[in-house]
């Protein structure tokens, strides 16, 4: 079909944009038409919180893994990934940091510390999340897998403290949707849904103590401000401003603050956990209880960039050419000019488009429609939040989703309450906001089949030909980074290896490949930098026993070699290769 | 500004709202159907009351789609005849317009042999009739013929309301009335061509709509008219298409309106998303249309048979507008390479010798010099529009002029 122009050469006469018409029409027909019977089956099921929870979070799972056939466990592919998996196996190793190693020159990479400690400069949430899914199943994307469906459980969860049980299944339902096997987060390995499903314990939570004033329910605030402080530390600050705000109106009530104060220890008991864990990486990483590893990174490596209020980090040590450049490039996104009133608000302005991402298309609708009807203590305070989040993370120099990940309980929230809002809308009589809702969710419901579908039949000529109009979804496809193909080539030979990389002067510094295990020595594969053939020597002497390769991955495709070493000058050949 | 930044692109993050191309399809079609919801629900008594008044309705129906038409014409200009068929239909139109069936052959007929047109023993359009109608219509009144088809297209709109009134309740009529408008309207070949088509199924709806009606009391004056009406149906259906075929469109609409209520007492769910496709399809590329070339552009590649404007066209439309900025009167041969990739250029009015430019094939040059000698005043073109691209240059006999105009 995607080969054919004219309508001519297509049954029915039909051009490519009929037959694409002909398939959502299809697809919301037969999703409207199973409504009625759609609705009486969720009213069932929404009466059961167990049973819509366990549905729930089965469902991203096992929709996931149905993708496997043509997209596969994804492979570590971006810088982050490689961090938080650092994390995780220095974890499965019982610590917090790693030895230096004695040729660390070597394996210099990005965000990643080698002195004092070997250690990635990231929390440990994440990688304790990656470390579960090694030691479970073997595989730490499982970790991934299994919080996804834990996401989907507890946005259910968390809105049954804000709205009815049906409409909290609707919620389950859209975060499954949005959030589940075709979303970023379940497809990489550098997070996201830790820090969303915090998010769902704090304001899960906060509604439930206002109620019913449990302990377990202050235990679950206490635990998901710990969540979230060992998975992004500067959002948890957002994150206890928010919880904490939401208990600003009782500082008038004294009875009810006196009620508080217990549930507030449990609360700070069990968050002070998260703490605990944060200060003794640390001191396991950085040698302080209070310095953070990524503020020692800043310190020697210049990278992350500071906040925009803060100036730019100078490093300390000397850069290899990808750190230098990759300092460059943060220090250019956070500016040399202190940052103004007028800055922020364009960055504001210009940030909206990354909320698409925890937004279906038609939910704008129903977003808007809670904004027009956003009064009561209750709506306000959600916006509230949702500002506090917007504004905090806008002095980040760049934003990527995961950073307000702590509320994206809160859009589905948003969504929910407007469609809610929205099917309460009765004109002339004619119950026309229940069909506007419903119809709303139908179109949310035929996006994600519509892509879901594609995404099975993924080598299909329709597929390959409307994925380049698929946008926000991120999936790994089959053999999708070229470090795959070098390790299936590695994997022929058998021992162990040392690879040197040699980057041409082209090299896009973003593509780093020296990333190696917590423990290095013991690694089936060493990555290492290639320092020029003296110092190569060097390391090639430390490892004996394993093969040499040399690695060019700057080569189209990368060029992988057995390393030699180089010969005295008077037998080199004048006819040499210039790569 | 801040909202008409979202259309600026369509690079998820490029676009203010992070949008893609697929998104803005989403909530557009989203955003329509709340609008079909919420307008049925607020204006959907005031439509049934409406759908009662016969008069009113159809001249709502008659001007819908030539409104339409019309709103699109600083985008896409009256469409030019570029075939056989239309070239056939206008100079039957012509013919009429001159107040005879037949014109009388011209002595030099052999240039100007064309598909679908008789030379001798009389020169005519070998079409019927009733093809030449509406165009004629239209050149009378409107002094175009094009404006003869946008009458056809209202009148159909209009009698398929009329025809469907003695089938079925008043707000399907209607309703059925408003798809007729959309379908054979603005972006429709009929409407934008001179094809003909409209001729046989008003015809039809005369004859269909009239049927039913002939239940009525016979004495009465509304039984007489029903019964005229039957017959100008009758008559005009001879005149077009001497087949039973001019049943088919308004049979068509008839089935199609009867099963869309059907599905209505089935599952309202699958109508409205039916209507609510339906209504998409025709706003999309209607807008395209509106917003102009570079958005037409961008989806051409999708679109089925609702793109108007080939590049045929506006070749021809090129060298007519070339042609018509040289004064006085013209003589083009048109010579043909050996394979053809654009369709027939022969085409001269009803009466030849008084047109402004006479089209004539090129039969080589000691032929071609018997027809300069007969039009010595004309100015003499040679058209080579199988050459790419097309090829118009002034035209000498024993030498070709250098001047090359296009």
């Amino acid at each position: 079909m995607p080969g054919v122009v004219s309508p001519f050469d297509f049954p029915f006469s039909f051009g490519s944009a009929d037959a694409l018409e002909l398939v959502i029409g299809a697809l919301l027909a037969a999703l409207l038409f199973a409504g009625p019977w759609g609705e009486r089956w969720a009213r069932k099921l929404a009466a059961s919180k167990r049973l819509s929870m366990a549905m729930l979070a089965a469902l991203p799972v096992v929709l996931r893994l149905l993708l496997l056939p043509h997209h596969p466990v994804p492979q570590p592919n971006i810088r982050d990934d490689f961090g938080h998996l650092l994390v995780a196996d220095t974890l499965l190793h019982g610590r917090f940091a790693n030895p230096t190693h004695p040729w660390h020159e070597f394996f210099e990479t990005t965000f990643v510390l080698q002195q004092p400690t070997y250690s990635s400069i990231y929390p440990p949430g994440q990688g304790f999340l990656l470390a579960s899914g090694r030691f479970l199943f073997r595989s730490p994307w499982a970790g991934v897998l299994i919080a996804s469906g834990a996401l989907a459980a507890l946005c259910y969860w968390m809105l049954r403290a804000w709205t009815s049980p049906l409409w909290a299944l609707v919620g389950g339902f859209l975060a499954v949707c949005m959030l589940g096997p075709l979303n970023e987060w379940t497809n990489i390995y550098s997070g996201g849904t830790l820090s969303a499903i915090a998010g769902c314990l704090v304001f899960g939570s906060l509604p439930r103590i206002e109620s019913s004033f449990l302990k377990r329910d202050a235990a679950l605030l206490g635990i998901g401000v710990a969540l979230q402080m060992i998975t992004r530390p500067f959002e948890c600050v957002l994150l206890v401003i928010a919880a904490a705000l939401y208990f600003s109106p009782w500082l008038r009530r004294a009875p009810e603050l006196r009620k508080l104060v217990p549930l507030a220890a449990v609360a700070v008991l069990f968050a002070l956990s998260g703490l605990a864990l944060t200060a003794l990486q640390n001191r396991a990483v950085t040698g302080s209880f209070t310095t953070l590893p990524y503020v020692l990174s800043q310190y020697e490596y210049g990278v992350p960039a500071a906040l925009t209020f803060e100036p730019n980090p100078i490093p300390h040590r000397e850069l290899t050419p990808q750190q230098e450049l990759e300092y460059k490039s943060q220090r250019a996104s956070h500016g040399v000019e202190p940052d103004t009133l007028t800055k922020f608000l364009l960055r504001l302005e210009y940030r909206v488009r990354f909320y698409r991402f925890y937004l279906f298309p038609s939910l704008y609708i129903a977003l808007a429609a809670f904004l027009v009807a956003a009064r009561g203590r209750r709506r306000a305070y959600v916006v509230t939040a949702c500002a506090i989040f917007a504004l905090g993370t806008n002095f980040f120099p760049y934003l990527y989703p995961r950073y307000v990940a702590g509320i994206a309980c809160l859009f589905i929230l948003m969504s929910v309450a407007g469609l809610q809002t929205l099917s309460r809308v009765v004109i002339r009589g004619h119950p026309a906001g229940r069909r506007a809702a419903i119809v709303i969710l139908a179109f949310c419901a035929a996006q994600f089949l519509f892509w879901y579908t594609l995404h099975v039949f993924d080598n299909e000529d329709v597929s390959i030909a409307l994925k380049r109009f698929e946008s926000w979804d991120s999936i790994n496809h089959r053999d999708s980074g070229e470090r795959e193909s070098v390790e299936r080539e590695l994997a022929k030979t058998a021992g162990q290896k040392l690879v040197f990389v040699s980057y041409w002067p082209n090299h896009l510094f973003q593509h780093e490949w020296v990333y190696n295990a917590a423990d290095i020595d013991a690694s089936e594969v060493v990555w290492a930098r290639d320092l020029g053939p003296e110092r190569d020597k060097k390391l090639v002497r430390y490892y004996p026993k394993r093969s040499v390769w040399l690695l060019e991955p700057d080569a189209r495709p990368p060029k992988l070699s057995r390393y030699e070493e180089p010969r005295p000058p008077q037998q080199q050949s004048p006819f040499q290769d210039v790569p | 500004m801040y909202l008409f930044n979202i259309f600026r692109s369509f690079v998820p993050l490029h676009n203010p709202l992070g949008f893609g191309v697929s998104d803005l399809i989403e909530l557009g079609l989203t955003l329509l159907a709340l609008l079909a919801i919420f307008g049925y629900a607020w204006m959907g008594n005031w439509l049934m009351n409406f759908a009662r008044r016969t008069a009113w309705c159809m001249l709502a129906l008659f001007v819908l789609p030539a409104a339409l038409r019309l709103a699109l014409l600083p985008r896409v200009p009256p469409p030019i005849a570029t075939t056989s068929a239309e070239f056939g239909s206008l100079l039957l139109s012509d013919t009429l317009l001159h107040r005879r069936l037949v014109n009388p052959p011209h002595p030099f007929h052999e240039f100007f042999e064309t598909p679908l047109v008789v030379q001798t023993p009389v020169y005519r359009s070998i079409l019927p009739i009733g093809d030449g109608l509406l165009p004629a219509a239209g050149q009378l009144l409107f002094h175009s013929n094009w404006a003869g088809i946008l009458l056809g297209v209202g009148a159909l709109a209009a009698l398929s309301y009329w025809m469907l009134r003695a089938w079925i309740t008043p707000g399907w009529a209607l309703f059925g009335g408003v798809v007729v408008a959309c379908a054979f309207g603005p972006l429709c070949r009929w409407t934008n061509s001179y094809w003909g088509g409209f001729i046989a199924a008003l015809a039809g709806c005369l004859i269909v709509g009239a049927l039913p009606r002939l239940k009525q009391n016979p004495r009465s004056a509304v039984f007489s008219l029903n019964v005229a009406l039957l017959g100008v149906g009758l008559a005009i259906e001879l005149l077009a298409h001497p087949s039973a075929f001019c049943l088919f469109v308004p049979i068509l609409i008839l089935a199609a309106i009867l099963c869309l209520k059907r599905l209505k007492q089935f599952r309202p769910a699958l109508l409205f998303v039916l209507l609510l496709m339906y209504g998409a399809h025709f706003l999309f590329w209607y807008g395209m249309h509106a917003l102009g070339e570079t958005a037409l552009n961008a989806v051409r590649l999708y679109g089925g048979q609702d793109i108007l404007n080939s590049g045929e066209e506006q070749t021809d439309r090129a060298v007519a507008e070339e042609l018509s900025r040289e004064p006085g009167k013209q003589l083009v041969f048109v010579r043909r390479g050996p394979w053809r990739v654009s369709a027939e250029w022969i085409h001269n009015g009803a009466d030849i010798d008084a047109s402004k430019t006479v089209w004539a094939r090129d039969r080589g040059e000691d032929n071609n010099r018997k027809l300069l000698d007969y039009y010595r005043s004309r100015k003499a073109w040679l058209l080579e529009p199988d050459a790419i691209p097309p090829r118009l240059r002034a035209y000498t006999v024993g030498t070709l002029s250098l001047e090359n105009v296009r």
